[in-house]
């Protein structure tokens, strides 16, 4: 009960960790849901990073594809002179 | 100059405000709102709403028609006069859904043009026939890179809770959400809803974790604000996935109710068609207003015969809905409205002010108030007379139906009880009529004791 009760305040703080972004009207939000878009922030933002970090690792990989896949022929374009001297 | 009149309703954003001069609708737009309405039209986003039916038309007038105040406003805009203002509350489950819908489509095309809506209020959106349109022009500004949904809150209450009542509980959202104008809050349901329910991820978290957050203090809350930074893509999803739920959701167990199925069993009278083809080809009325609609029969009958918008009242949920669907797949410029007729919208909100009566909207140039009469006169015990005026009040021409004791439907409405209704005789009906109206027309229905009655004031001096 008292983690349950607890566990959404721990998780907005850590969800919170961006610089701000002020610019708000005259509706109030009410705190629930400031609460709430804190958290599904924060998991908006891992998500982001992650698949910012899964480009990147996917970057990673086709580079070594393509490394791999041309290097025949920069092997048989590197070799040329080499075989020919 | 003709009298300026600032709209009751039009209070709350101090960005502009709504006035009726004669029958025109204007709109200020303040100094403090110019930037982000300039910002806003140059993005392309309101033209693209407009010409996609989504948002209502605007124009932009001469700041002299408003006088005084609009020489103090930046803009003035002109909007289309629309053939009746209803509320929320008078919706049915498919009404809001629809609304609902509009709404979150227009966040997600407002975002795509760098735009965001300052609230998510259900009162900014309004029918054209089943076609829901958004009316404030005033809703939409700049957005903030990081900003979370403002009207996140407001949505949830005016739109989903209401939704998730009906849906979940079978619950029709209509009198709660009269008794609380600004929706059901996430609270309330919480308490009504089942453990199973509030177990599914979207419930856990829009109403049952929005509700226990809800609780915290709002100084808290105002540490933790300007350290939200929702991506824009997290702010798209949050509102997609909501946009996923509500096209899913469906009244609760779809279960007949008293008078959907009537329609189906009873066809109309032929001659009562004909009266009404007859009546709507004559008085050539622009909004016919159909008290007690049903699944919405007479209303098509009258928008076939000429009728430019008809609107439906009814407190059959059933009815409703199914009239609800049957206008939109036919495209019927008709909307069927949630009304006990004998206790009608009140006027309410702000200083009794925000939110109109139903007498107090109610400008029909024609009513049908066919098979009615005895449902509120006897099983109602509206005094005849007073029924009879209230009718005559609403529009200047109509149909009535008179039902006599004798018929098998006002019997089954006797049956349980004393008739105590010594008033309620054909001779008093069209007495009753006689005295403010005169009576173009008389019809015997064949084969019963009924009586169609075509009134007109039209020519009556009071």
């Amino acid at each position: 009960m008292h983690i349950s009760k607890y566990l959404p305040y721990c998780l907005v703080f850590t969800a919170i960790y961006l610089i701000s972004a002020p610019a708000y009207a005259y509706l109030d939000p009410g705190t629930g849901s400031v609460l709430l878009q804190g958290l599904l922030a924060g998991f908006a933002g891992v998500i982001a990073v992650l698949k910012l970090y899964w480009r990147r690792v996917k970057q990673f990989f086709w580079d070594v594809k393509n490394k791999i896949c041309s290097k025949p022929m920069t092997e048989n374009s590197d070799n040329r002179p080499s075989n020919n001297p | 100059m003709n009298d300026v009149m600032q709209n009751p309703a039009s209070f709350r954003d101090p960005r502009g405000s709504i006035y009726q001069v004669d029958q025109r609708i204007l709109r200020t737009v303040m100094p403090v709102a110019a930037a982000d309405f300039d910002f806003v039209r140059s993005s392309g986003l309101i033209e693209k709403l407009i010409n996609s039916g989504k948002l209502i038309a605007e124009q932009q007038v001469d700041n002299t028609i408003l006088g005084e105040v609009g020489q103090s406003a930046s803009y003035v805009l002109e909007h289309p006069r629309l053939a009746l203002i209803s509320y929320p509350y008078e919706w049915t489950f498919a009404a809001l859904k629809a609304a609902a819908l509009l709404q979150l489509d227009i966040i997600l095309e407002a975002l795509d043009h760098g735009v965001m809506l300052t609230d998510a209020s259900a009162y900014n959106i309004q029918f054209q026939g089943t076609q829901p349109i958004f009316i404030d022009h005033l809703a939409f500004r700049r957005y903030q890179p990081g900003e979370i949904w403002q009207g996140h809150r407001q949505f949830c209450e005016q739109f989903l809770n209401p939704l998730l009542l009906q849906a979940y509980l079978g619950v029709p959202f209509n009198h709660h959400y009269r008794g609380a104008l600004e929706g059901i809050t996430a609270a309330t349901l919480k308490k009504l809803l089942p453990f199973y329910r509030k177990i599914i991820p979207k419930v856990f978290l829009h109403v049952v974790l929005q509700s226990s957050l809800q609780k915290t203090s709002s100084s808290d809350a105002v540490k933790v604000l300007p350290k939200i930074n929702m991506p824009l893509d997290g702010l798209r999803n949050l509102v997609k996935g909501l946009r996923r739920w509500i096209s899913g959701l469906h009244p609760h167990k779809i279960t007949v109710s008293t008078w959907q199925n009537y329609a189906q069993e009873h066809t109309a009278p032929t001659q009562k068609l004909a009266l009404v083809t007859e009546f709507i080809k004559t008085v050539q009325p622009n909004i016919v207003y159909d008290l007690g609609c049903n699944t919405g029969i007479y209303a098509k009958t009258a928008l076939q015969a000429g009728a430019n918008n008809v609107f439906g009242f009814d407190g059959d949920h059933g009815a409703l809905e199914q009239a609800f669907n049957n206008a939109k797949s036919e495209q019927l410029n008709f909307l069927p409205l949630v009304m006990d007729l004998v206790d009608p919208s009140p006027a309410q909100g702000w200083a009794n002010l925000e939110r109109q009566s139903f007498t107090q909207r109610a400008k029909a140039d024609a009513l049908f108030a066919l098979a009615l009469v005895h449902h509120l006169a006897i099983g109602k015990n509206i005094p005849l007379s007073q029924l009879i005026n209230w009718l005559l009040d609403i529009a200047p021409q109509g149909l009535l139906e008179f039902v006599p004791k004798s018929d098998p439907m006002v019997q089954e409405l006797l049956r349980l009880r004393e008739d105590i209704f010594a008033d309620y005789t054909e001779d008093n009906f069209l007495q009753c009529i006689k005295q403010r109206a005169e009576i173009v027309k008389q019809v015997r229905v064949v084969g019963s004791e009924r009586m169609l009655v075509w009134y007109s004031k039209k020519n009556i001096k009071m």
